[in-house]
């Protein structure tokens, strides 16, 4: 189970260990498949070990899943391997949340 | 899960050996035939393939000797240096050494030994003479590639490109980020833009498949063919679109 889950105050609280890739990818999208529809929804990044494309996707199907019924979705506590992807990508602004640092900022 | 995680690199080893025996086929008809430009362009190809393919696998080694003989068979190509048969059995040579490199670095993952490293130092050596031959005519030859537009372009030039992958991409091992990352080694990407819109609605949504699109404005001294060797291993079902912002009248489709 590569994704633990807790709600709080009414936020539901995901996240994510270890890596965020094609290798992981068809069991991460069943897993949060069932979160999808929540009202707030928090995923935290912080022990993402590696991302590829499939992750990014992953992660921005949630977003846009949450974005299309006006409910929220916030990432938090990117690991290095995800602000990497998202700084690539240039895809930060897309998620909105607070970025701590860049990786060539 | 069924990706071989080695897959790939499988398929650039089997595809390197292919062309370096390609090639040796069609130096040994050079010989008889030293004018025919469309064997020449089929080696140059088969190098410019090698080359763009093992920078993809960050096979530097590789990448750094067969960049050399690319070089010459450019200008060969160009019609700055003549086929004669003392080059022809230096690009046969060279062809021998890039197999040992795909052989030891590519397949083995180990380093070559000092005999190879001697070996590959004497080629460079020869092969520079070559280009050499060329930089003292540098002064006539006239090289489309590096004009600007008068818009202030200083040096590098700036492209636009456009890339649709084959969805199956990323199952057949490769990810569209680790393209951009051997992109910015041969340039700067100046700004990127992700397109999620392909993807359709999460219940449809297959989490193996690549549904994102890419937008970027690159600044790179590299040429078109450089820029668009890169994706010569992914051509196949992929819509690549290279532009030179400026310049071009319209998309360069591959």
């Amino acid at each position: 189970m590569p994704i633990r889950e807790e709600t709080k105050n009414g936020v539901c609280h995901l996240a994510i260990e270890g890596e965020m890739t094609i290798y992981s990818a068809t069991e991460l999208k069943s897993e949060l498949a069932p979160h999808l529809s929540e009202a707030q929804i928090e995923i935290d990044l912080s022990g993402v070990s590696e991302m590829d494309s499939a992750g990014l996707q992953l992660l921005i199907l949630a977003k846009r899943e949450a974005m299309k019924d006006d409910r929220v979705l916030h990432l938090s506590g990117h690991s290095q391997a995800v602000l990497e992807v998202l700084d690539i990508c240039n895809m930060a602004a897309y998620f909105g949340d607070p970025v701590i640092i860049s990786s060539h900022a | 899960m069924s990706i071989n995680l080695d897959q790939a690199l499988q398929t650039f080893i089997a595809e390197a050996r292919e062309l370096l025996e390609d090639m040796e086929n069609s130096l040994l008809r050079l010989e008889s035939d030293p004018e025919d430009a469309e064997i020449i362009g089929a080696i140059f190809r088969a190098a410019h393939t090698i080359k763009g393919s093992a920078g993809l696998f960050g096979l530097d080694q590789v990448v750094g000797f067969t960049h050399i003989v690319e070089n010459v068979l450019d200008r060969v190509r160009d019609g700055n240096i003549p086929i004669e048969s003392n080059l022809v059995a230096l690009l046969l040579e060279s062809c021998d050494h890039m197999a040992e490199l795909v052989n030891v670095v590519a397949d083995q993952g180990g380093q070559l030994d000092e005999a190879a490293l001697g070996r590959e130092h004497a080629l460079r050596t020869r092969l520079q003479a070559y280009q050499g031959v060329q930089a003292s005519h540098a002064a006539v030859v006239v090289e489309p590639e590096v004009e600007t537009s008068g818009k202030g372009v200083e040096g590098a030039d700036n492209w636009h490109l456009s890339l649709r992958f084959d969805r199956e991409i990323l199952k057949n091992g490769m990810d569209p980020i680790s393209f951009f990352r051997y992109l910015a080694t041969l340039g700067e990407i100046v700004s990127i833009i992700t397109l999620p819109d392909a993807m359709p609605p999460a219940s449809e949504m297959d989490p193996e498949l690549c549904y994102l699109g890419f937008e970027i404005n690159y600044k790179s001294d590299a040429d078109k063919n450089t820029i668009a060797g890169v994706f010569d291993f992914v051509r196949e079902n992929s819509s690549i679109r290279i532009l030179r912002v400026g310049r071009d009248s319209g998309f360069f489709r591959q």
